[in-house]
């Protein structure tokens, strides 16, 4: 009893002082200026974000085809969902392809960004890091339609390239075993410029008295590596852990452009299901049943990428 | 208590964003719409080609010279097939963008006007001796496919007629004759076999006798399976028979023609064809009047065209196109006007024109030898009975061509995937 007061008491006079210097007229104008700067983006948010979402959650519960009134059909298209086959093949085929993409551009990606670091003449450094960035920049429209004809069966390069080299020609494009893996080539040809630039960045934040300490220890490059540049590195390989998960999910313009998501569905990802549900079916409230499941995926997939990320990134 | 606060804004938003997206939805026949006043007209087109927004303008022009109140707006559209282009179309007229005319082919009708969009035109026809000059003027075939359940929904400006294209280097290179009006689908095997060529002699062909596109039903199987006296969709057009016998036949001599002959690459999309038809690496190719127009503005003439071989029948392969009057034009006596005056003076350069008489004498510029057969082919045959355009086209085209690109691919049998196909068709091709 005795501690319980001492307990409730000591938390009544912490909190005291703390209403009194919100009260304190400084610290208000602190606040409304805060609040006055969130203000933009926070209306911007509500405006882009969530009254959106609301929408789409508003619209799965309706049957609606564009063109005429919609019908309230309450949690029918949630139904739909578990008898719907297509729908978790599809998904099933664009986590394969998330993953591949993620892989690559996360673990190739800081390789890459390794070696650009590395000793080499400027110039040459330039010319790669130029060379890597330059796929990001341009459209991902351009980057498919060049790949369409570097990858096509008949009138290839990559099909040209090959046949010199004995390789019999291959449906890069219309093969259902090819064709993903096509999608994920390009995708992460085009992607992986962006964690090439950052993690450049985040290598070139890691103070080099840290190495040149560690070689004056004698540890080997690969000691060096693991020991020190590993560790802080830690947050920026989490956040583009985090930003790839979401955009190779997300992948649209190179599977519609490449193979219009064919042979059959072999390379359709979620995102063109959903504009086809949406676009081909006039099922808008399907599709925004389906969207919100994909929100919903992104979100269980970025909070569980937060709690294991405390186990092994290290902010220094 | 709080917990109940914190979720009532989101609840509001919730509430208000239904009920203004669902009213945002209008009606089909709801909302004013079209040119702002009378003398205001707002043509939305397919913009497929570089130079087709400049023909719609040169009959824009024509009409508003002889009717100089006039004006006109032209709203392009974008498109890979028709599919896309009237799925494109139904999201600009849903979000608030209303035409007075909507350029539309066989396609597209029962899709437009079973969403109660387009008006018919019958009592125009019957009360306008100078419309109905036009009807009697058209090919025949024409009339009857762009009319269902007795309404007659737009005055067509053009059709595209499937014919075989060949290259006339390759037949010479050959020592081929041309194909005649008579061949059959043995006789296409033939020289579809003499004209594949493996030419760096690595065991593979890199020179094919024929190739189809795989992005359209209409220049790709469908003239197969109609000369095979089949169809892909019932005559009621409310289930489809894409598995019916004469279809699995028409799709297996298709996939023959890649598997076990071998004179065929798989099917490319049309503008890949196009291209390829013009390097001499496909010596034949089915297509409409389309390509004769690419081919003059390409400078290429080596080219000339023959019916499609006849397999167990034949009957011309045909759609129509033209712009329907929309439901909303703020004047619908003018929107007729301006289909009349677009049938009788025609300028889209890149398909058949409608009127028989301008038809006998087209293309006026880079024509094919044997270029009457555009006409002739509807008037000394038959033509296709029912043209497969179910109510849900977009979705309709999209299913069947994901179903053939898989049998195309070799990735499924012929029998298999044409049941598949037919079970998710059923699910699309429906009436109420």
């Amino acid at each position: 009893m005795t501690t319980r007061t001492t307990l409730g008491g000591g938390s009544a006079t912490a909190a005291a002082p703390r209403r009194a210097a919100l009260r304190h007229p400084a610290t208000r104008r602190d606040g409304l200026a805060a609040t006055g700067f969130l203000l933009p983006s926070m209306i911007a948010f509500l405006i882009f974000v969530v009254v959106p979402t609301a929408g789409m959650f508003a619209l799965s519960l309706f049957r609606w085809n564009l063109l005429s009134d919609g019908q309230f059909i309450g949690l029918q298209n949630y139904e739909r969902l578990f008898s719907d086959e297509r729908l978790w093949s599809i998904y099933a085929r664009t986590a394969g392809m998330a993953i591949a993409i993620l892989i690559i551009n996360v673990a190739l990606g800081l390789l890459f960004a390794v070696l650009l670091e590395s000793r080499m003449p400027r110039w040459t450094r330039t010319i790669f890091r130029m060379s890597f960035l330059f796929p990001f920049v341009i459209s991902s429209v351009a980057v498919a339609l060049i790949w369409r004809f570097l990858l096509d069966r008949d009138l290839g390069l990559v099909n040209y390239v090959l046949g010199i080299l004995g390789v019999s020609r291959l449906d890069w494009l219309g093969s259902s075993a090819l064709a993903p893996i096509s999608i994920v080539i390009v995708a992460s040809w085009k992607m992986i410029g962006f964690s090439i630039l950052v993690y450049v960045a985040g290598l070139q934040s890691i103070p080099t008295e840290y190495k040149e300490a560690a070689i004056m220890d004698g540890a080997s490059a690969w000691q060096r590596f693991w020991r020190i540049t590993f560790p802080l590195l830690s947050p920026t390989i989490f956040f583009l852990l985090i930003i790839n998960t979401i955009n190779s999910l997300q992948i649209f313009a190179e599977p519609v452009l490449l193979t219009g998501g064919g042979p059959g569905d072999a390379s359709r990802t979620i995102v063109q299901f959903i504009y086809n549900i949406a676009f081909e079916s006039f099922d808008l409230g399907y599709a925004s049943t389906v969207s919100l499941t994909l929100l919903a995926i992104l979100i269980v997939l970025t909070v569980v990428q937060f709690r294991i990320s405390r186990r092994w990134t290290f902010y220094g | 208590m709080q917990t109940r606060k914190r979720w009532l804004p989101a609840a509001t938003i919730a509430v208000i964003a239904a009920v203004s997206l669902v009213g945002c939805s209008g009606g089909g026949g709801g909302g004013g719409g079209g040119g702002e006043d009378d003398n205001e007209l707002k043509l939305m087109f397919w913009n497929s080609g570089s130079a087709v927004e400049e023909r719609w303008r040169a009959l824009a022009d024509a009409f508003i010279e002889d009717n100089p109140e006039v004006t006109i707006d032209l709203v392009p559209v974008a498109g890979e097939n028709w599919g896309t282009y009237l799925a494109n179309a139904a999201i600009q007229i849903a979000g608030g963008q209303n035409p007075d005319l909507i350029f539309t082919a066989v396609e597209g009708l029962e899709f437009l006007s079973s969403n109660n969009l387009i008006l018919p035109i019958n009592d125009y026809v019957e009360n306008d001796p100078e419309g109905q000059e036009l009807v009697d003027g058209l090919l025949p075939g024409l009339e009857n496919i762009l009319s269902t359940g007795g309404e007659q929904w737009m005055m067509p400006i053009a059709t595209n007629n499937m014919v075989m294209y060949y290259n006339t280097d390759r037949f010479t290179e050959a020592g081929l004759e041309p194909p005649t009006a008579d061949w059959t689908w043995e006789d296409f095997l033939e020289t579809a076999e003499a004209l594949t060529e493996d030419t760096n002699g690595d065991g593979t062909a890199d020179r094919y006798g024929f190739s189809w596109t795989s992005n359209e039903i209409f220049p790709g199987i469908l003239p197969w399976v109609v000369n095979q006296d089949g169809n892909l969709i019932s005559e009621d057009k409310c289930s489809p028979t894409i598995n019916s016998e004469p279809v699995v036949e028409a799709v297996s001599f298709l996939y023959d023609l890649i598997y076990e002959h071998q004179v065929s690459p798989a099917p490319a999309q049309m503008g890949d064809l196009l291209s390829r038809f013009q390097t001499g690496e496909i010596a034949m190719m089915g297509a409409g009047g389309w390509p004769s127009d690419t081919f003059f503005q390409a400078g290429f003439s080596a080219f000339d065209i023959q019916k499609m071989p006849t397999g167990s029948t034949y009957a011309t392969v045909h759609g129509g196109n033209g712009f329907a009057t929309m439901r909303t034009a703020s004047n619908p006596d003018l929107a007729w006007d301006f289909q009349k005056f677009a049938t009788a003076n025609y300028f889209q350069k890149s398909s058949i024109p409608a009127q028989t008489a301008i038809a006998e004498t087209w293309p006026t510029e880079g024509a094919a030898a044997n270029a009457k057969l555009y006409a002739t082919s509807f008037t000394e045959n038959p033509t296709i009975p029912w043209f497969p355009n179910p109510t849900q086209y977009s979705d309709y085209e999209a299913a069947t061509l994901r179903s053939l690109q898989l049998i195309f691919a070799g990735e499924t049998g012929v029998q298999e995937g044409l049941d598949a196909a037919q079970e998710e068709l059923s699910t699309i091709v429906m009436c109420n």
